[in-house]
């Protein structure tokens, strides 16, 4: 009898639990987590844990448009010098602290010291921060040593976190293991190499979380995060390979979600090497390349046809017109170019299946108008040593490699891959492009605080560069995320963090 | 014995000694720059510069090599460089999974696969003979990938009985210690087989049998103690290897041990923990051979050591 009325007990206390409905939310990461120190952070792993832990002033939505977090309203100068911020008020960090304009001050102050030791993406990214300045206990004023209206883009992005001052005091260089910050949720626990645990901030100042808790499970096999999904170990996994959503979409409880990313696949041509140094040559291979033959057969459909250096994403994208794949075309500008029967070159790309792929159907295609392309497919490691080195020294005449816009501005995305500063190994211009007249605009559009006008600027630079072709514009992959269909409020956001702040389960 | 003990181990200095040497050098060599793949693909060359001067590159190589001695003198093998902790730490972290996991597996291997071999042996040319022998062959030949997402399949996405992945818990570790364990049970189980066959036609079976032993004690307590003796060391052998860190099965059931590190430090050329790791690895084959040795002594009365 007493069995029987334990076991009547016990099966109530299930159906409570049921009832009450699943409390945490499990997701599966692709990548390694290294620290929650976000002027440290430069892995998407760690910016994904701590959006949910930490605010900025200001942020990216899933649409990457700035909005407001921890500052309530801002105002740049015309020249984009100064940004001045007014504060939220009643905000405390998760150990009591209180947020205010002091709190801003001794973050960035603390991120961008030379001296510090863990805080290198910081003191880059805000290499131009002139002085802080508090203002008034909610107001606080940034002053830069130059123009630049990507600052604002640059405080929205996770290095633009504030941690509590309080926590840099006491962990000092440990503080991206005792992670403080204003955000829904607080840090509870790190199991090294397996997974962070994150509960409900309960004073948060914002809209309640839905959720007991989040764990971000680092899962790095894309199979077994996948099994994982489909075993019910997982409620959400990032980077779901392509081949893989079929498998996803088979089972009735569970959905891949595809969404437009801020990420390109390039093909950067040496233009200082000839015969990439014409820019017929450059143009021939462009229109020697069927991208949407490529898109399909690479990422299975999911990308797509890049119509601009830049990706539709980002902030100050401009359509450009295609180069429509015509190899009869190719063959001609060839031919003027002075070869008629092709040439050979060889190609660095990542060893991994989707660049290999597109490396064998770009050889094909390239093939047809008598191009040779050697592919070499390297590992990350080897091939970031080879692709960084100085014109003086680089022996690489093509790559197949990825370009991303991690602030989703179109500053970024110019600046980076085309301005004649960012040659190797100053940063990622892996053609050598040289255009006086990009560089020109490049540094007008940082100089204009008003989005309209940076905009048409942006514009016309956009078609110089498509038009002098330094790369074959090949695709924009989409991001592929899985996830049980009880689960809302995972956003899968442009840049490839993960947005877990509103998080919650339906019945 | 006594004087013995104190000598091996101290026949291993030199070993280590070369390990480390050839360790901080070769990790060096790799193509590739820790600080660029640390800071990403979105970093310029300021925030490279400041990356590789957190980690100390920026000293010239000597300068690097007589700062990781110093630290070893002090038990410390530096900071990782992927996620700024120690890398004693680190590695210890990551040290028991995988002992548990390579114990389970090992005690499956060797219990299931001396019992198998005795069975083969002892119905030799039969259908069991025939049947251990192909399933030892496929034990060892299949991938440990492929039979590792089998399992998944099998046990865990249609089943739902085991866990994939859960780290070192008693339901998690049983998917990967059986994958783990399918290629040393077949290896295992083979040895035994011909180790015990090459026994049973020796001189002092055949008086044992002659003497009107029971099967069972001419094979438990004269045959197969003589035939273990190959067999306990490839068991050791696989066991120093299965220590190592199994790469594949851990990456597959995402189990947080010391070839999931080794990948992880690996791809993020993390100096301080892959030379850590080596010098790991090194001296588990040296104390895994050691304790083989004695073992044998512990098996077979005639070994002495002295």
């Amino acid at each position: 009898m007493r069995h029987t009325i334990r076991l009547a007990l016990a099966s109530l206390l299930l159906l409570a639990g049921t009832a009450l409905g699943q409390q945490t939310v499990r997701i599966a990461q692709s990548l390694s987590h290294n620290t929650l120190n976000p002027a440290a952070t430069t892995g998407l792993a760690d910016a994904s844990v701590e959006r949910v832990i930490f605010e900025g002033l200001v942020g990216l939505d899933k649409d990457l448009k700035i909005v407001p977090e921890l500052a309530t309203s801002w105002t740049i100068s015309p020249d984009a010098t100064v940004f001045t911020f007014e504060l939220r008020q009643g905000v405390t960090f998760q150990d009591g602290t209180a947020f205010n304009a002091d709190a801003v001050k001794a973050y960035f102050d603390w991120a961008t010291d030379k001296n510090n030791k863990t805080s290198a993406r910081a003191q880059s990214l805000y290499a131009n921060v002139k002085s802080i300045d508090v203002l008034g206990p909610y107001e606080v004023r940034f002053t830069l040593t130059a123009p630049d209206a990507t600052f604002l883009s640059n405080i929205a992005l996770y290095n633009g976190r504030i941690l509590s001052p309080a926590s840099i005091q006491k962990y000092g260089a440990d503080v991206g293991r005792h992670p403080v910050g204003t955000g829904p949720f607080k840090f509870v626990s790190w199991q090294e190499g397996q997974k962070i645990t994150v509960e409900a901030n309960d004073s948060y100042w914002g809209p309640k979380p839905k959720v007991q808790r989040i764990e971000f499970i680092e899962v790095p096999n894309a199979a077994t995060r996948v099994a994982m999904l489909q075993s019910g170990e997982a409620d959400f996994i990032e980077s779901l390979p392509a081949q893989l959503v079929a498998s996803v979409n088979q089972s009735p409880n569970l959905e891949a979600v595809i969404s437009k990313s801020t990420y390109a696949r390039i093909f950067p041509l040496n233009t200082h090497f000839k015969p990439f140094t014409d820019v017929r040559v450059r143009q021939a291979l462009n229109y020697a390349v069927d991208k949407e033959q490529l898109v399909k057969v690479a990422v299975q459909g999911y990308g797509t046809v890049m119509d601009s250096p830049v990706p539709q994403t980002v902030r100050g994208y401009a359509a450009q017109t295609p180069y429509q794949y015509d190899p009869e075309k190719a063959k001609q500008l060839l031919a003027e170019a002075g070869y008629p029967n092709g040439f050979s070159f060889t190609v660095l790309t990542f060893n991994s299946t989707e660049f290999k792929t597109a490396g064998q159907v770009i050889q094909t295609m390239l093939a047809k108008v008598g191009v040779k392309v050697e592919l070499n497919p390297t590992e990350r490691g080897a091939l970031v040593s080879q692709i960084f080195k100085p014109l003086s020294e680089t022996q690489l005449e093509g790559s197949l490699v990825g370009a991303s816009t991690p602030n989703g501005d179109a500053d970024r995305t110019l600046t980076q891959s085309f301005a004649t500063s960012s040659f190797p190994p100053a940063f990622n211009n892996w053609s050598f492009y040289s255009n006086p007249e990009v560089d020109k605009l490049i540094q007008e559009g940082r100089s204009t605080g008003d989005q309209a006008k940076r905009d048409q600027i942006y514009a016309q630079a956009q078609s110089i560069i498509w038009k002098d072709a330094p790369w074959i514009f090949l695709y924009s992959p989409d991001n592929i995320a899985g996830q049980s269909k009880k689960l809302t409020g995972v956003y899968y956001m442009p840049g490839q963090t993960i947005d877990a702040r509103g998080a919650a389960f339906s019945n | 014995m006594l004087g013995y003990l104190p000598r091996r181990l101290l026949q291993a200095v030199p070993t280590l000694i070369g390990v480390l040497l050839v360790v901080f050098f070769f990790v060096r060599a790799l193509p590739g720059d820790p600080a660029r793949l640390y800071a990403g693909p979105e970093a310029n060359a300021t925030e490279i510069a400041q990356v590789r001067k957190d980690f100390g590159l920026d000293r010239p190589m000597p300068t690097q090599f007589v700062y990781f001695l110093r630290n070893l003198t002090r038990g410390s093998l530096g900071l990782s460089f992927r996620n700024n902790q120690p890398a004693t730490q680190v590695i210890a972290g990551h040290f028991l999974p995988t002992l548990w996991l390579s114990v389970a597996a090992i005690a499956m291997a060797s219990i299931l696969g001396i019992i198998a071999g005795i069975g083969a042996a002892t119905n030799r040319d039969s259908p069991v003979d025939l049947g251990i022998t192909v399933l030892s062959i496929l034990g060892i030949s299949t991938p440990s990938f492929f039979l590792g997402i089998l399992f998944i399949y099998a046990f865990a996405v249609r089943l739902h009985l085991l866990p994939i992945s859960g780290g070192p818990t008693a339901a998690g570790i049983v998917l990967p210690a059986l994958t783990l364990a399918a290629s040393s049970l077949g290896t295992i189980a083979r040895f035994s087989r011909s180790s015990l066959l090459e026994v049973l036609g020796e001189d002092y079976v055949r008086t044992a049998r002659a003497k009107g032993l029971h099967r069972t004690r001419v094979i438990g307590r004269h045959a197969l103690r003589n035939a273990l003796i190959p067999v306990l060391t490839i068991t050791g052998l696989q066991f120093g290897f299965l220590l190592s860190g199994a790469v594949i099965v851990e990456t597959v059931f995402n189990y947080p041990g010391l070839g999931w590190l080794l990948i992880q430090s690996i791809d993020a050329r993390d100096y301080p923990v892959i030379q850590g790791l080596m010098l790991v690895f090194a001296l588990e084959f040296l104390l895994i051979n050691l304790a083989v040795d004695l073992l044998y002594a512990a098996i077979d009365p005639r070994i002495r050591y002295d």
